[in-house]
């Protein structure tokens, strides 16, 4: 899993977003490291909704502008748990590796 | 300037998003592109715009795209049961006159009908039975008339969304085309080409395609629904290439021009062909799209596997060899293709979904 789509996905582990918050959530999750733009964004929804890995949550309408609220379906939260005990796995490995290296 | 004019770039840039993308994404993504701008802003940085384009790029190619809704073989089948006769008849219409063109520059006194079984192929089923009778009859006006334009009436049929009838027309079709074809199969009395029991299918993959395609999905009158005038523009103009394209090779054929001529000829045909095809199904930038690519591809497959049967082409390339088992294996995907489209047609009865793009 490329790290936007793990940021996409994590930004919506906490709950439903709409796609300006999902940006500004990524770039804070990632300490300002990933800045999501909205070509990127919108590709990655497209593809995460056609994989059924999150939907349309709600809309509302806000300063006469939608706003579409997604959110992680079970798969998608599978997905992302998934990836996270990957993610931990190798964090854990490579620590354990770089300690008796600095030993 | 204005935010207006900002707003109105953004607008701009997301045309290149497919249409059913844009109308349930444009004004969303035109306010995170709006809340994310800078307050000075009048126009789209480099890089901003540079990314929202990359991003149509990514959600136009990607196989099997699309947020919302749902584009089957039933919808695919549909488009192609009024799409692919038109086509059809767009490039017999061409050919016709192109093949007189041919014989007449070539200076040869062949007639017409000699001159038309030179366009063999998936959407000249009819070649079949040129070149069964071309010799033998020197006026084969309504052999002819009869073999163009009974492709015009499953057309027109199909156009009227009739789909009771333009089956009837596309059976009929392909018994009028089958008899010269099985004919030709148990005589070969043209001495250019013997077809084998096994080049039938591809022969006539047109109408059989046609007949799958009316009976497996709704019908002509919806796939006429999910069709556009550009996509009707796309399927004339390529069916009036597909024609064009086989100008080289009724040459070379007509002429009796060396085989490395032939072969080059032959092969960049075809792989024009295809390439048109998928091409068109990116155009189209749909699950439905490209599965209409890949009917569409199937039609130009007899190309491939039926014009190596001349004289010079290495042995393994005959369909005696590699030739026939490739055809087998396609006759078996065919079939396959067409029992799942029944069922699913059967088992999805009642579902509705969504268009091209």
């Amino acid at each position: 899993m490329q790290e936007p789509t793990f940021l996409i996905l994590t930004a919506l582990a906490a709950g439903p977003q709409h796609g300006y918050g999902i940006m500004t959530d990524v770039a804070q999750i990632s300490d300002g490291r990933v800045r999501l733009r909205a070509g990127t964004l919108y590709a990655a929804l497209d593809r995460l909704g056609t994989e059924g890995q999150l939907e349309l949550d709600h809309e509302e309408v806000v300063d006469a502008r939608l706003r579409r609220y997604y959110r992680l379906t079970p798969a998608g939260r599978e997905t992302l748990s998934a990836e996270t005990v990957r993610l931990g796995a190798n964090v854990t490995v490579a620590a354990r590796r770089l300690r008796l290296a600095g030993s | 300037m204005a935010p207006a004019g900002l707003e109105a770039r953004y607008r701009r840039l997301l045309r290149w998003y497919p249409a059913e993308h844009r109308a349930v994404h444009c004004d969303e993504m035109l306010g995170v592109l709006m809340s994310g701008a800078p307050q000075d802003r009048d126009r789209p940085g480099i890089a901003e715009s540079a990314n929202v384009l990359l991003g149509a790029l990514r959600i136009r190619v990607r196989p099997g795209r699309a947020l919302s809704g749902r584009d089957g073989w039933r919808d695919t089948l549909a488009v192609f049961s009024v799409g692919a006769p038109v086509l059809a008849f767009a490039s017999a219409l061409l050919a016709w006159p192109l093949a007189d063109l041919c014989l007449m520059l070539s200076g040869q006194q062949g007639g017409l009908g000699m001159g038309l079984a030179y366009f063999q192929g998936g959407l000249y089923p009819y070649s079949a039975i040129f070149y069964n009778v071309a010799d033998a009859h020197p006026s084969l006006g309504p052999v002819i008339w009869l073999a163009v334009y009974g492709q015009g009436l499953v057309a027109l049929l199909a156009l009227l969304g009739l789909r009771r009838w333009a089956a009837l027309a596309s059976v009929s079709y392909l018994l009028y085309a089958a008899f010269f074809a099985i004919d030709e199969v148990h005589y070969g009395s043209n001495g250019i080409v013997a077809f084998g029991l096994l080049q039938l299918p591809f022969l006539l993959i047109m109408p059989i395609l046609e007949i799958v395609a009316l009976l497996a999905s709704d019908g002509p009158r919806r796939g006429r629904s999910m069709l556009r005038r550009s996509h009707w523009a796309v399927l004339v103009v390529a069916g009036l290439a597909f024609a064009a394209l086989r100008v080289p090779f009724l040459l070379a054929n007509i002429t009796g021009s060396v085989q490395p001529a032939l072969t080059s000829a032959t092969l960049e045909t075809a792989g024009f062909l295809i390439l048109g095809a998928l091409l068109a199904g990116c155009w189209l930038s749909s699950g439905a799209g490209k599965r209409l690519a890949a009917l569409f591809a199937l039609l130009t497959f007899p190309t491939l596997v039926l014009l190596p049967h001349g004289s010079g082409y290495p042995e393994w390339f005959q369909p005696g060899f590699v030739g026939g088992a490739v055809e087998i294996l396609a006759v078996c995907i065919l079939l396959a293709f067409a029992f799942r489209a029944v069922r699913r047609s059967r088992s999805q009865h009642g579902d509705d979904s969504a268009g091209l793009a």
